[in-house]
């Protein structure tokens, strides 16, 4: 007997979706009332979403397996952290005028999210990582009517989305080519075995790398970045919220099932590409990032330095890096919501660094809390920021793996000068204009932005060590039970 | 909570006060945040020196850290929350609170604009400070050591001077690359040995590791270490950083700040890396003797007051570094005594520039000249700061140097001989200094019509006047604080034949001991008497 208890938080958002599509209407007023009432509405839903998500994650330490789907705690937690995201950036747009059809998207994005972080084949995460994918163009080039650059963006942003899916899927072919099955858990017992012919070997590993780069694409890591800095700068402050958080940790956690459950046994050489990965990602992110003068391509240079930590931790098969990966993320995605909320006090639209010059003097809560979010994303003690790094630098040291590390602190070395650059502009510069910066009015930005500030300043007391120990048990759990031996502690930089 | 955490989380809660405080009148507000952020690191300076009555300085604890407070935190990533202080420890946890009330009495009248964020990012500044000095665990210790970095960075930023922007960029950039370097060597110390706590460290780290991977974190911890203290060729932030800083911004540097980069090697390099240590204290040396010499005939050629007070602030980290690697208890006693000395007599000296800068509005020497007719007092108490930075017996500043020399020429003459030259040009340019500035024909209008001290600067000075006349005449309460401290770390040297030190688990013999050393300086030597 199927419960459907587990599937509820998914079923909601395209229960609720569906319902506004025919109830409210396609000819219906785009006023903001109408926006409003619906956003009001999903926001209603996602709590009740949230709850079940919280009783289903009580019930479901163990897993509670669908066709294609598999509910158990790391899915639950998943769950839970992208409804309250969700729910905060429903709070964030309750002001907005904006067109009804942006609550649709934005909820059948979720749905495609819930649909990844629980799938159990290739197949339903393919389904779930489209149908976010379809709905986040759509969202992105919504405001193309007044702002034909989003249009750009988002067309960018859907051709290479599209090859990299494309890509992913013929990856998928290889591996349902030589093994026949889409199953995760089919596929682990598959490719365990010891005496894999040489032939089926290379067809899994580059069928896997193929898979790979669909989520490279999606965390935007080098080589596969270029649409990051073109969407943030082109999209409003608001949609760039959205998109650096939620997407940002479904795909981490089903890249986290993917390389814990049927990619395991091919660690080795998937560990290697990511690395490179990561490190290229690091750099390119920290250096690019040195002469942007918009604020919101610097961010998306930063982003793509700090998803390059995130595939860092993912490249060891520990449950130390996995879970250093899952909390880096969900640190991350509120650290970036938290942000762009703010940001949004001063403008939806884009920012040159210089439009921030003396904006400490019109609202020096605005300016010193925006430095906390940019210390935190730098790794400065004592924010969220520093703890989430330490965990992926241990993970990756205990592995014996320097050389990224390397890269990584050199990263953040030249990162840390352009989040200082713009604390610069907005605490130490004099306004370029008499009337100094001129601040937008968004209600509910503020209260987010308390709570994720909060959030990164009590990190070290309150959720953080209970979530590191927790994400790491998650992972733990994750992994194949019969673990090939990691390699023993042996002192580094040893000669062999 | 325990007595360390009190302290330093106190003035934290002094910065939620200065937050939440609010007043109709402006100035009324900014006069409100004054005494709110003197009152409460007063009252951390209580907690200091009640701390450090109860010290036990001879019984059998004198050796390990005390006022342990140790709390899980964290565990997934294997770290405590763990402090405690040892006398080293101690020494500069006073040293910290005493400075920050001179800092803000210091900066009265001279902050005018955002007082309450300055007053707020001092508070800060002292959390993290004695945080540092306080912490036993690796990563505790990192993320005070880093911490610091933030509100010294807004310090200078904001109320800094012309080139600000350059010196505070330069001064976070330099020092969070070494520091980042350090982080992950404790990391790799702590993956590989399978404990973060330092005192534990200091014990079992070097029997498991190997000496490559001890070289390897050496100069990790090395980067770290020697950009803050810090060594030719790391040093060129100090200059700018220390020019662009508020005058209290220069004292926290010049007085707490640096000693870090000394406190680092004192916990780290030298406790945990003896192997390491031993390869290459002879580049330590090296560089220790350029920072003396080269730095001190640069400080000769400034034309800007504080250039020349920063540039021999290297100068005397030189002998600090140089006496630490010297591995000798006498030597590294007095490299630490050197740090404290120098934190109280550069903090003045800084401070006393303040004073000039505060009426003249500039640090050009040539503007100044025969201020001695004008300001008496402040002649009186520049002259002595001036005195005890080259170390002239009876001031503080002549323990450290006298006791660094003597440790180093037990094992290396050569190297003491070459530091001494450093003494020579260390009067060479203190002296230059104040004849152009204090004495010679008052010319200029504008320092005819300077004033003397006022009674709030007479009271900033008085206590390190005090301090260090007292460190110069009696050090040995100071010395059987460190004495006990300073052994524990070099006691993974204490069998190493390499080291020709003659006895090295009783060092005041070998200072009582007749030693080539002129008698004359012997005579000195009882006068302040070590024992």
């Amino acid at each position: 007997m199927l419960s459907f208890l587990p599937l509820s938080p998914a079923l909601s958002p395209m229960i609720l979706a569906t319902a506004l599509l025919f109830f409210v209407g396609y000819g219906a007023v785009r006023s903001r009332a109408t926006y409003g009432s619906v956003a009001f509405l999903a926001l209603l839903a996602l709590v009740i979403v949230m709850d079940a998500a919280g009783l289903s994650f009580a019930m479901n330490l163990s897993p509670d397996r669908w066709p294609s789907l598999v509910f158990d705690g790391l899915s639950s937690a998943a769950t839970l952290a992208l409804c309250g995201m969700m729910a905060a950036f429903f709070v964030l747009t309750l002001g907005l005028a904006w067109p009804l059809e942006a609550a649709l998207l934005v909820l059948f994005a979720l749905l495609g999210m819930l649909l990844m972080v629980s799938a159990d084949s290739l197949m339903m995460f393919y389904m779930g990582l489209e149908m976010q994918s379809l709905a986040l163009y759509v969202f992105i080039a919504l405001q193309g009517r007044q702002d034909p650059p989003a249009i750009e963006a988002a067309l960018k942003y859907f051709i290479l989305g599209a090859l990299a899916s494309g890509l992913m899927l013929l990856g998928m072919s290889f591996l349902y080519g030589q093994w026949g099955v889409l199953g995760y858990g089919d596929l682990l017992a598959l490719l365990t075995n010891p005496e894999l012919p040489p032939s089926a070997l290379l067809w899994s590993t580059l069928g896997a790398g193929l898979v790979l780069v669909g989520f490279l694409f999606k965390l935007s890591l080098v080589p596969f970045h270029m649409w990051t800095p073109d969407v943030y700068q082109a999209a409003p402050s608001s949609v760039v919220a959205f998109l650096g958080s939620l997407p940002k940790v479904a795909a981490t956690v089903a890249l986290v099932r993917l390389l814990a459950g049927p990619f395991y046994p091919l660690m080795p050489d998937l560990g290697d590409l990511l690395r490179v990965v990561a490190a290229l990602s690091l750099l390119w992110g920290a250096l690019a990032g040195l002469r942007q003068s918009s604020l919101r391509r610097l961010m998306a240079y930063s982003t793509i330095a700090q998803m390059g930590f995130v595939v860092m931790a993912l490249s060891v098969p520990t449950a130390e890096g996995m879970g250093a990966a899952l909390v880096y993320v969900v640190v991350y995605a509120v650290t970036s919501l938290g942000f762009f909320a703010l940001l949004m006090r001063v403008s939806d639209a884009d920012l040159s660094l210089n439009d921030m010059a003396g904006l400490v003097k019109t609202s020096p809560v605005t300016a010193y809390w925006l430095a906390v979010f940019l210390l935190s994303l730098a790794g400065m003690p004592f924010f969220a920021g520093f703890f989430t790094k330490l965990s992926v630098f241990q993970a990756v040291l205990a592995q014996q793996h320097y050389a990224v590390v390397f890269a990584a602190a050199f990263s953040s070395v030249v990162a840390m000068y352009y989040y200082l650059r713009v604390i610069k502009v907005m605490i130490f510069d004099d306004a370029a204009t008499d009337h100094g910066v001129v601040m937008g009015n968004h209600g509910a930005s503020l209260p987010l932005a308390v709570v994720a500030v909060l959030f990164l300043c009590v990190f070290f007391i309150a959720p953080g060590p209970q979530m590191t120990t927790f994400a790491q048990k998650l992972a733990g759990d994750l992994l194949p039970q019969t673990a090939p031996p990691t390699p023993a502690m042996k002192p580094p930089f040893e000669k062999e | 909570m325990g007595i360390l955490s009190m302290m330093t989380y106190l003035p934290l809660l002094g910065v939620l006060g200065i937050v939440l405080s609010g007043s109709d009148s402006r100035a009324r507000l900014d006069e409100n945040v004054k005494v709110l952020a003197l009152f409460v690191s007063l009252i951390v300076l209580a907690l200091a020196v009640y701390v450090g009555l109860h010290f036990d300085v001879s019984g059998d604890n004198a050796a390990n850290f005390q006022f342990i407070e140790q709390v899980t935190w964290f565990p997934s990533l294997g770290l405590t929350y763990h402090m405690g202080v040892d006398g080293i420890a101690l020494c500069f946890v006073l040293l910290s609170a005493l400075l920050v009330p001179l800092c803000i009495l210091a900066s009265w009248n001279s902050i005018k604009h955002r007082v309450r964020e300055y007053m707020a990012a001092f508070l800060i500044l002292e959390t993290f400070m004695i945080g540092m000095f306080c912490a036993l665990d690796l990563v505790l210790f990192y993320i005070f050591f880093e911490g610091v970095l933030i509100p010294m960075f807004l310090i200078i930023g904001i109320w800094g001077g012309y080139r600000r922007i350059y010196a505070t960029f330069k001064l976070f950039l330099y020092t969070f690359l070494g520091s980042i370097l350090m982080l992950v060597g404790l990391i790799v110390l702590y993956k590989t040995t399978g404990s973060s706590s330092i005192p534990d460290l200091m014990k079992g780290a070097p029997a498991l590791l190997s000496p490559s991977l001890q070289g390897w974190l050496w100069w990790g911890f090395f980067a770290a270490f020697a950009v803050k203290i810090p060594m030719v060729p790391f040093h060129t932030w100090l200059p700018d950083a220390h020019v662009e800083a508020p005058t209290a911004g220069s004292v926290i540097l010049a007085g707490v700040l640096l000693k870090m980069g000394g406190y680092g090697f004192l916990r780290f390099s030298l406790p945990m890396l003896p192997q390491a240590t031993l390869e290459y204290a002879h580049v330590v040396y090296a560089l220790s003797l350029v920072a003396v010499i080269y730095t001190s005939l640069i400080a000769f050629v400034q034309t800007d007051i504080k250039k020349v007070v920063a540039y021999s602030s290297v100068a005397h980290m030189g002998y600090v570094t140089a006496g630490l690697f010297a591995l000798t208890v006498p030597a590294a006693q007095g490299a630490i005594f050197q740090m404290l000395s120098h934190g109280l007599v550069s903090a003045a000296l800084f401070l006393c520039i303040g004073v000039l800068y505060d009426r003249l509005k500039t640090r050009d020497m040539d503007q100044f000249g025969g201020v001695t007719q004008v300001m008496p007092r402040f002649a009186v108490v520049f002259m002595l700061f001036i005195l005890a930075g080259v170390g002239l017996p009876g001031t503080s500043g002549f323990v450290g140097e006298f006791l660094v020399l003597i440790g180093t020429y037990i094992v290396q003459p050569w190297v003491a001989l070459a530091l001494g030259t450093g003494l020579v040009l260390g009067a060479v340019y203190s002296l230059w200094l104040y004849r152009r500035v204090m004495q010679g024909p008052m010319t200029r209008d504008a320092v005819k019509a300077l004033s003397d001290l006022s009674r709030r600067e007479q009271v900033i000075f008085a206590p390190l006047i005090i301090l260090v006349l007292w460190m110069g005449i009696f050090p040995t309460p100071v010395l059987s604080v460190l004495e006990p401290a300073v052994k524990q770390v070099l006691s993974p040297y204490a069998s190493n034949p390499s080291l020709a030190a003659p006895d090295l688990s009783a060092p005041h013999h070998a200072l009582d001991a007749p030693q080539p050393i002129s008698p004359q300086i012997n005579d000195h030597n009882e006068e302040k008497g070590p024992q």
